[in-house]
This record gives C-alpha cells, structure tokens and sequence, in this order.
C-alpha cells in the first residue's frame, strides 16, 4: 500500500525517477518495488531502517546497481544506457573507502577525479578542502573514517554536480567534522542548483539539510513528500473514547500509529487536521490535544506505522 | 553550476587511460610487481656467479652465464600473474563503486585499468631483459636476447591477462586459477584411471599439448632436454602458434568478463528527452500537481 505523498510532481521536474524497481543481490531483494521520485534541486532524504534498501537505493540511481525490474531515469537519462552520462553530472560520496585507496594523498584523490570530469574547478576543490581543514600531503590511510568522508565530499562537489548523492552522511563524521560538512554543503546549495539525495537512518542529523524526505521500508517506499508536508500533515492526536468504540471514519491508511493506555488513546494520522478531529468526535471520542511531530519523529512514525503494515 | 557545464560529457578514453595508469602509481601498487621483477633479475645475475655453483646445462655450447638468464622467467611468468591480481588489489568484483561511479562505461573502464597494469608490466619486463641481457654478457647475448624479448614479453603478458579475467569476475583469482588447476589434473587423472585415455589426452592437452597453455608460456623451452640440457623447441613456428592462440584467448576472456558491466547506450538516444535543465542560481519551485494524499 502506498503511503502519503506520491504523484506529487510531473516527471520533467523530477531529477530522479524510478518505477517498480527490484533489485535481487545473492539471495536478498533489498528492493522490492521502488518508485522514488526526487524533484530537481530538492535535498531529499532517503530514511529507514539497516537493511531497508537505501544504499542499494542509491547505487541503483547511479547505475551502479543493475535493476531486475523497474525503470531508472536520472537527470533524464534512461539507465543502464545514460550511466556514465549520469554519472558525468552526479557526485557520490560513499560510506566507506576501498581499502585499495587507502594509500592515495588527498591531493591524488582530488587530481584521479579531475581527470574524469571537464567541469572541474580545482580552485573550488582547494576551498573545499581548505573549508574541511584537510591537507593535500596527507595520505587517506592517516585520516579517520569520517576525515576521509570528507575528503571523498570534496571530490563529489568540486566538478559542480547536478546531483549530488551521499550514502549515510552523518555515519563515520564527529560532531566538529559533520557541522563542516554540513556547513560547506549548505553553502554550495545556495550557490548553486544541486539536487541532493541522501540516504541515512539518523533523520535528526540531516534534517536542518532536507526539504524531501521518502521512508523506505522492506525495499519499498512508504511515503514521500515534502518535509513541509509531513511537518503540516501528520499530527499526533491524544483523545479519549468510549469503550467498546467501533473506531473513526478516517481514510484507509491515514492512520500512522496508534498507542492507547486506558481509554486514552495516542494516534499518528495523516491528513488534514480538522477533517482528523471532525472525524474522531463523529465517532464519539473527545480530543484532547494535537501535537506536531520533529521530521525524525515523523519519519520514525511512518516507519513504526510501514512495519505495523 | 549546472548551467556553467551545460550538458557535462564523459571524458576521452585516452585519458582516462591515462588516469588509472597514474593510480597505479599512486596507489603504490607497483611496489610488488617491482620487486618480484628484481627478485628473478637478482636470481638470474647472481646464482651463476657463487662459488661452487654449477648448472647442469653448461655443456660448453650453451654457457651457464647465458643459459642462467633463464632462472628468472619462473619468477617473472608468477609475479605477472600476481600482477593481474594486485591492479584491482582492496577492490573486490562487488565493491568497486569507487571505480565504477565515475563517468565511464563501466565495462570499458574496466578494460581501461587492464590495459593500464600491462602498461606497467610490459616496460618493467623489457627493463629486466635488457638488464638480464647485460648481465649475461656476450656470451648470452647472441642466443638468447631476442628470443628472451619474445618470450618473456609474451609470456607475462598472457599470465596477467589470465589472471585479469578472473580478477575482473571473482574476489581471489589466484586462488581460483590454483583450483581451476587443481581441478584440471584430477580430470585428467580421474579420466585416465577410469580407460578414458582419448578423453584424458584431449583435457591433458588443454594445458600440455603442442599447442597448450605451457608451450605457449613456455616459450619452446625445453627442460627435459636430452642429458638435461634446455634447448629452444625444434619448431618455433608450433610454439608461436600456441603463444598466438592463448594470448588472443586471455584478450577474449578479459573482453568477456568485461562485458556484463558495459552500458550500451540505447540506438537514437543521444540527450535526456524529458529533463530540462534549471537556471543558475534559482532553485527550482517545487510546485507539482499536488493532489490529495494517497496513504
């Protein structure tokens, strides 16, 4: 069943779009039906659980991952047939690093991508890693995990991307090393149109980033939408109703989540607030109070109501 | 900017070439490949002249100085064979997104960082031959020089190619070239001993026959010489054609086991039909046909 917020754009402004796509890795199928549209020059961010398919997700965007079913199409290019057309125009940052990379200078890694893309700006690298306190002399295998994600950071934004896609972007960075990575890449999204795709399952860490968010969950999207919609539309409800109570006329599905303690009763739902109450005290019960939910409550919320389904 | 690049294209293959040549380097990868080089040269130059050393092959024809060269093909044809491993060293088949997520046509990327490794190994070759023919004196330099150039320049660059294939498709290719061998010689074995010689000599051949795996990597070299003297094959023109016939092999086995990873561009598809760029330095609205929630 299809959560809140699909069919929200046309395809010309979509960057990203993808229709039924499953992908079958050994003998998981991490993806089972994705349809995921991102709409150009969003930040987007790809929530969900371990295991719920986001990095394949992602590598599947950037051709790197080979559907079973489905379309692909980036930045209007069909997939696999467009890859390196896409690729010419997106930067990825990984989660990791090859340990066959390891031995490279930063200043290697930076000249190894400058050979790929024409488009690159190597005073723009220069700032970036200057804006990310790293060193050119210094060898990827000396840096930590998170001081290496920023060096493949640096390589991602310095060609000028139109897409920019970053698998768990707050997993190996500390605190100082993330408000850097943060900062330069709020910086380079107000000066340019990049539409940034991420993927993580700490919504907190890149939520003053995103204004899109899709939860994922058993390799399928549950809902996407617009942060500004998930923040106006799916409100906590705290109420009270009669015992036995047959429940509210509410549309199939809106109901994200439900608690109850006595005859209290605590509800995620989706949709419009006063439609919501006009419903619930049609059915007899007394709201008590409405709540707004943070975008990882919310998230967790879709994601707690994608696993009840 | 998006609109500062326009429509960015992948970059030339010369010089992407030319990229994963240099990330050999950088990545230190050649250090191995040197040394296993330096190891056959250092056999090769030093063995002959210890003290109380002597070859069974010094006839009076063919002098241990010049015959001696030979002792560091062995180490050459195995550290080629390493090689093809060590270029996609810390990069497994399933985990070379870093390679794979720049703007080139995955499988001919991959054929790209292939060509590059024998880049590095066909002159580090030519180096110890030259050095080996040095080292060897006049007395070597005659005899053995060209046919050294040929054989060693071939043979290495068959052994890579061989164990590229594989390195291309599977996590440890020598571990699975050594089962592959292993799995060959019991074959053969089980074969013989159950009275399927025909079927026995037909597999045996693959690798021993005249125009098998070792007479092409051996180069006519013939150990078993009578009195154990080596001598170059009677027929050079059988050991070409072995050499011609796996070398043209291991060049198709690499193609294909690049092949799944190749991104054919649909025919007619040449720009996005339905993406339409957005101005520098406006964000796009993010307006859509918002229609009611679909939960």
């Amino acid at each position: 069943m299809r959560g809140p917020g699909f069919a929200l754009y046309s395809s010309e402004e979509l960057a990203v779009e993808t229709h039924g796509v499953r992908v079958r890795l050994g003998g998981r199928t991490p993806l089972t039906g994705l349809d995921l549209a991102v709409p150009a020059g969003a930040a987007y961010a790809l929530v969900g659980a371990e295991g719920a398919g986001k990095t394949t997700a992602l590598r599947t965007v950037l051709g790197l991952v080979r559907p079973d079913a489905g379309t692909v199409q980036v930045l209007g290019e069909p997939l696999p047939q467009g890859g390196p057309a896409v690729r010419a125009q997106a930067g990825y940052v990984a989660d990791r690093t090859p340990a066959g990379l390891l031995a490279l200078r930063v200043g290697e890694l930076l000249r190894h991508h400058a050979a790929y893309f024409p488009t690159w700006d190597g005073a723009y690298a220069e700032r970036c890693l200057h804006r990310l306190g790293l060193s050119a002399g210094v060898r990827l295998r000396d840096l930590s995990a998170g001081r290496r994600t920023l060096a493949h950071l640096a390589a991602a934004l310095a060609h000028r991307p139109a897409l920019l896609v970053w698998d768990e972007p707050a997993a190996a960075l500390d605190p100082v090393a993330r408000a850097q990575a943060f900062d330069l890449l709020v910086e380079h999204v107000s000066e340019t149109n990049v539409t940034l795709l991420l993927a993580t399952d700490a919504v907190y860490e890149a939520g003053r980033l995103v204004d899109h968010v899709g939860v994922l969950h058993g390799g399928r999207l549950r809902a996407q939408l617009p942060v500004d919609d998930l923040r106006e539309r799916l409100r906590v409800y705290r109420f009270e109703a009669p015992e036995p109570w047959p429940g509210a006329a509410l549309p199939a599905g809106a109901v994200v989540a439900r608690r109850a303690a006595g005859r209290e009763r605590r509800w995620t739902i989706w949709g419009d607030e006063p439609a919501v109450r006009q419903g619930l005290e049609r059915a007899g019960a007394v709201v008590r109070d409405v709540g707004t939910l943070g975008l990882d409550e919310a998230a967790l919320a879709l994601l707690a109501g994608a696993e009840e389904r | 900017m998006r609109g500062a690049h326009g429509r960015a294209a992948p970059p030339p293959l010369a010089r992407v070439f030319a990229a994963q040549f240099v990330l050999l380097a950088a990545t230190r990868r050649w250090v191995p490949l040197a040394a296993a080089l330096a190891l056959g040269g250092l056999l090769a130059a030093v063995l002959p002249a210890l003290p109380g050393v002597r070859f069974r092959w010094d006839d009076g024809v063919h002098p241990a100085r010049g015959m001696a060269v030979l002792l560091a093909y062995p180490p050459v044809l195995l550290a080629s064979m390493l090689w093809g491993s060590l270029v996609w060293r810390g990069e497994r088949p399933r985990s070379r997104d870093a390679h794979r997520v720049l703007p080139v046509d995955q499988g001919t990327h991959e054929l790209l960082r292939v060509a590059a490794g024998a880049a590095w190994l066909l002159p580090g070759v030519a180096a110890l031959v030259l050095f080996l023919a040095a080292a060897s004196g006049a007395e070597g330099r005659g005899l053995l020089l060209p046919w050294l150039a040929i054989v060693y320049l071939t043979g290495s660059l068959t052994g890579y190619l061989l164990t590229s294939a594989l390195a291309l498709r599977v996590r440890r290719p020598l571990a699975w070239l050594a089962l592959g061998l292993a799995v060959w010689a019991a074959a053969v074995a089980a074969l013989q001993r159950g009275g399927f010689a025909r079927a026995s000599a037909l597999l045996a051949g693959v690798f021993q026959g005249r125009a098998g795996l070792w007479a092409a990597l051996g180069g006519g070299f013939d150990v078993t010489g009578a009195g154990g003297t080596p001598r170059l094959a009677g027929d050079p023109g059988r050991w070409a054609l072995a050499m011609l016939l796996w070398l043209a092999s291991s060049l198709l086995l690499v193609a294909a086991a690049a092949t799944p990873r190749r991104e054919r561009r649909a025919p007619g598809s040449t720009h996005p039909r339905r993406w339409r760029a957005l101005p520098d330095q406006a964000l796009p609205p993010l307006r859509g046909r918002r229609g009611p929630p679909s939960p």
